[in-house]
């Protein structure tokens, strides 16, 4: 069938039988094969990246990880370190107000231990002035009053000193 | 170089055996007897239509020398890929050589050519833009060669590039368009069918396209070797200008153009979509 311009249907259809056996024999023999093992090469290259990249990750997690593990650790050190210090300083003021407290105690116990040496000095010095009355008196009437006078003032003043 | 070893009466003796053949061939070339020249309105009328000279397709049927030459490409590629795929494919390796390279390169080309202009299913896509480009390419290169056949008549003829026929190039563009439309109809449905149908024109564009800009070289070249003066050096460049960068212009546009519009043709119907988000 001839058209304008030799046109030609049955050259136009082995035109396109020729290509089509072109097209089978490219897409088989060269294309499929080569597309594959380019294929099968990049697959390879996207495995051992993708791998690189889960094992980066790996270690930035782990990474991570040890940094949060350091930072807790700092931080319980430095909390472990004020309590210390805290239960040291209570430590410290609980000693001193116990050493307040012990000397108060002291002084006071030592100031009722000379309080009660005074008063029984007191009371042991009127006995004896007592007795030394009694025993001025009695010399002073048995006889020999100005020497028992005089070992009556001498005993007075005796005791005015020891007081 | 074996040439210094040679003695000055061996030299003279070259010389002169050089000069006696190329004046033998020049006076064989003008003392020849020569059929009467056609004049060059009807050798370009012959060049464009095919009309008069004719090939026996094997004794089956008389055909234009183009469908001897689309054949003939045919059998080159086929014989080269087997021999591709039988003694070098398997030696293949992962650092590739230089002609490995070029195999991946040239596959990969189009593989991704496909994949930028089709995003979906673009796996058949890439393997029928490889095929068309390098069938463009490499029979556009053909007409350099100057293969000859016996016309019907008895006179030689030179084998044409196929797609300077126009039934070679109404061929590839057809079959393009259907590639197309089929694939539309596969994937995108009555969508995919409308999308291809609208670009009714997309089939005569292919077609006369490659058609005009391979026939525009093979008459410029017809046109300088029609002429004896103009068959010294300037056959080279017109080579050039005229069969090389049109090799590759047509061989980009048309695996481009088929790309794209496939990938229109096949892209998801979305509207659906688009509704449901917007209510």
């Amino acid at each position: 069938m001839n058209l304008p311009l030799n046109i030609d249907l049955q050259q136009i259809l082995l035109h396109m039988f020729n290509f089509a056996i072109l097209f089978a024999a490219l897409y088989f023999l060269l294309y499929k094969p080569v597309k594959k093992f380019i294929d099968a090469r990049e697959g390879e290259y996207k495995k051992a990246s993708d791998e690189a990249k889960q094992k980066l990750k790996e270690a930035d997690d782990a990474k991570a990880k040890l940094g949060d593990e350091l930072s807790k650790m700092r931080e319980d050190a430095r909390r472990e370190s004020s309590e210390m210090a805290q239960n040291a300083q209570k430590q410290y003021q609980k000693r001193i107000s116990d050493a307040e407290e012990q000397a108060a105690r002291i002084i006071s116990d030592a100031e009722e231990q000379a309080a009660a040496i005074k008063r029984k000095a007191l009371k042991d010095s009127g006995k004896d002035i007592a007795e030394l009355v009694k025993e001025s008196v009695g010399k002073v009437v048995m006889g020999g009053t100005d020497e028992a006078f005089e070992a009556f003032l001498s005993s007075v003043e005796k005791g005015g000193e020891d007081e | 170089m074996g040439g210094d070893n040679l003695s000055k009466k061996q030299k003279i003796v070259s010389a002169v055996i050089f000069s006696v053949i190329i004046l033998a061939l020049l006076i064989g070339s003008l003392l020849a007897p020569t059929r009467e020249k056609e004049p060059i309105k009807e050798a370009m009328r012959e060049a464009v239509l095919h009309e008069h000279t004719k090939v026996s397709l094997f004794g089956l049927l008389d055909v234009n020398p183009a469908v001897i030459s689309a054949f003939a490409v045919t059998a080159v590629i086929t014989v080269f890929c087997v021999f591709v795929r039988i003694f070098a494919i398997p030696r293949f390796k992962e650092i590739p050589g230089k002609f490995q390279l070029l195999l991946e390169q040239a596959v990969k080309y189009f593989s991704n050519l496909a994949k930028t202009n089709s995003p979906h299913r673009n796996n058949l896509l890439g393997a029928y833009v490889f095929a068309a480009g390098v069938y463009v390419f490499i029979s556009t290169l053909w007409e350099l060669l100057g293969f000859q056949a016996v016309s019907t008549e008895g006179n030689p003829v030179t084998l044409a590039a196929p797609l300077a026929d126009i039934n070679g190039a109404i061929a590839m563009g057809f079959m393009s368009y259907m590639f197309i439309l089929i694939s539309g109809i596969v994937c995108g449905k009555a969508h995919g069918a409308i999308n291809a149908l609208k670009d009714f024109s997309l089939p005569i564009s292919m077609s006369f396209r490659l058609f005009g800009a391979l026939l525009s070289g093979a008459l410029v070249t017809d046109l300088v070797y029609h002429y004896f003066a103009l068959n010294f050096v300037l056959p080279v460049f017109i080579g050039v200008m005229f069969t090389l960068l049109h090799a590759i212009i047509q061989t980009y546009v048309l695996t481009m153009l088929v790309s794209v519009f496939y990938g229109e043709s096949t892209e998801p119907h979305e509207k659906k979509k688009r509704k449901k988000a917007s209510a």
